[in-house]
């Protein structure tokens, strides 16, 4: 039986990293991006970083947000393995559930498992629920009946998933994956097409 | 025709019996590696090339990824306690179909590989052989001639005229048993057919000596 697929959204699927690309609307790359920088170096715990990043990014338009993250570049090769697999590929990200779920359904079709907002029309009034990768992964692999599991990241808020899972692939897509992501993976792929053979052939 | 299978090389181990600190994929044998050797001679044209790294293995993908930025890498953490049996079951278990295994610690004659992949396009497990020249070699017992030669046993001593030169095609339910030797896993599925190749592995220092000799003995020819 194939294996269900977990694939990180930002640096894994994307060629683009979301948060700064919300930020440019705001004039505030330079602070998400030290916040970003502090969170990944561990000076700041990674909950707290993403409220607050959130709330920063809080001042765009649910619906502005969703017209830029509609247009984020996709590795291609990537996706195009999810969309032809798309009914045992799952995307688990910490972005937020009312930035990300119109990109993910329309340009990918698959399921996703993110982040919560607290939403009021148009605007985020706070992160409701961060997601833990880990926890997320084990729950809806149990609720699946999943006999095996694959998980794809890159980040330190992978480690978590890519732990749980029967084969780990640490993917340096946009980033090279940090010695924690490598530490706990099975494989180590630089690029999308070898991501994807790996992925076909298992 | 490139391979149409993943080619697994193993380059896992410390190498002990050469003596040196360093992986045996990264010696240098007349003026490069014996990965990088690989990787632009025999596997030049394999489109799924994956690495099983342990020792030393930020050195060997930096190395291997100088090279080429397509291949996989397969980690195996634990190379100090497991064999090359182990670093290729670990990769060939996670694929579902016909692999090609090849020991990183040797030096491959690329049109040998090439034919060796071209006879294996079926799919149907074969066996390379090669004339008995390494210090530790397994030697093969074979039947038949040609295109119907095969592998009927392997053994330590007494010696034959051709030793397994460690590539095979083969599939995950060689390694369905765990056991020391990649040779002892094979045992169990033969006769297999055999393919000859022209190899010169390193597992010691008079390796090592032999397969500059190799490279020597083929630039010759090439000049010639």
């Amino acid at each position: 039986m194939s294996p269900t697929i977990f694939f990180d959204f930002d640096g894994t699927i994307t060629r683009q990293e979301v948060l700064p690309l919300i930020a440019r609307e705001i004039d505030m790359e330079d602070e998400i991006a030290t916040l970003t920088r502090a969170t990944m170096d561990g000076l700041l715990d990674f909950r707290k970083s993403f409220r607050l990043r959130c709330r920063l990014l809080s001042q765009v338009p649910i619906s502005r947000v969703k017209d830029i993250v509609a247009e984020v570049a996709f590795d291609e090769a990537v996706a195009d393995f999810i969309r032809a697999n798309r009914a045992r590929c799952v995307v688990v990200t910490g972005n937020l559930d009312c930035w990300i779920s119109d990109v993910v359904r329309d340009r990918l079709g698959c399921a996703m498992l993110s982040s919560t907002g607290e939403v009021e029309g148009d605007t985020l009034l706070q992160v409701d629920r961060v997601l833990d990768k880990g926890e997320a992964v084990r729950a809806y692999a149990a609720d699946a009946g999943a006999t095996r599991t694959v998980a794809v990241g890159d980040g330190m808020n992978d480690v978590a998933m890519l732990e749980t899972v029967d084969v780990a692939i640490a993917y340096a897509g946009l980033h090279q994956p940090c010695s924690s992501v490598i530490d706990v993976s099975k494989y180590v792929v630089t690029s999308g097409e070898a991501l994807c053979r790996v992925l076909s052939r298992l | 025709m490139p391979c149409p299978f993943p080619v697994v090389v193993a380059c896992a181990g410390l190498g002990s019996r050469l003596g040196r600190n360093l992986p045996k994929a990264l010696v240098d044998v007349k003026g490069a590696s014996l990965l990088s050797r690989l990787l632009t001679g025999a596997l030049r044209d394999v489109e799924d090339v994956r690495l099983v790294v342990g020792f030393r293995e930020a050195d060997v993908m930096a190395h291997a990824r100088a090279v080429r930025n397509d291949l996989v890498f397969c980690r195996n953490p634990n190379f100090q306690s497991t064999t090359v049996a182990d670093s290729f079951a670990m990769a060939v278990n996670d694929v579902a179909g016909p692999c090609v295994i090849v020991d990183g610690d040797m030096l491959v004659d690329e049109a040998d590989f090439a034919a060796f992949c071209a006879a294996a396009a079926d799919g149907r497990p074969q066996l390379g052989v090669t004339p008995s020249r390494s210090e530790q070699a397994v030697f093969v017992e074979m039947a038949g001639e040609g295109e119907t030669r095969s592998v009927t046993g392997f053994r330590r001593n007494p010696p034959t005229g051709h030793e397994w030169c460690g590539i095979a095609l083969i599939d995950r339910s060689f390694f369905a048993e765990r056991r020391t030797f990649v040779y002892e896993c094979i045992e169990p599925f033969l006769p297999i057919r055999a393919f000859e190749v022209d190899v010169a592995e390193i597992d010691t220092p008079a390796d090592y000596d032999g397969a500059a000799r190799w490279l020597d003995e083929r630039a010759v020819r090439r000049s010639a």
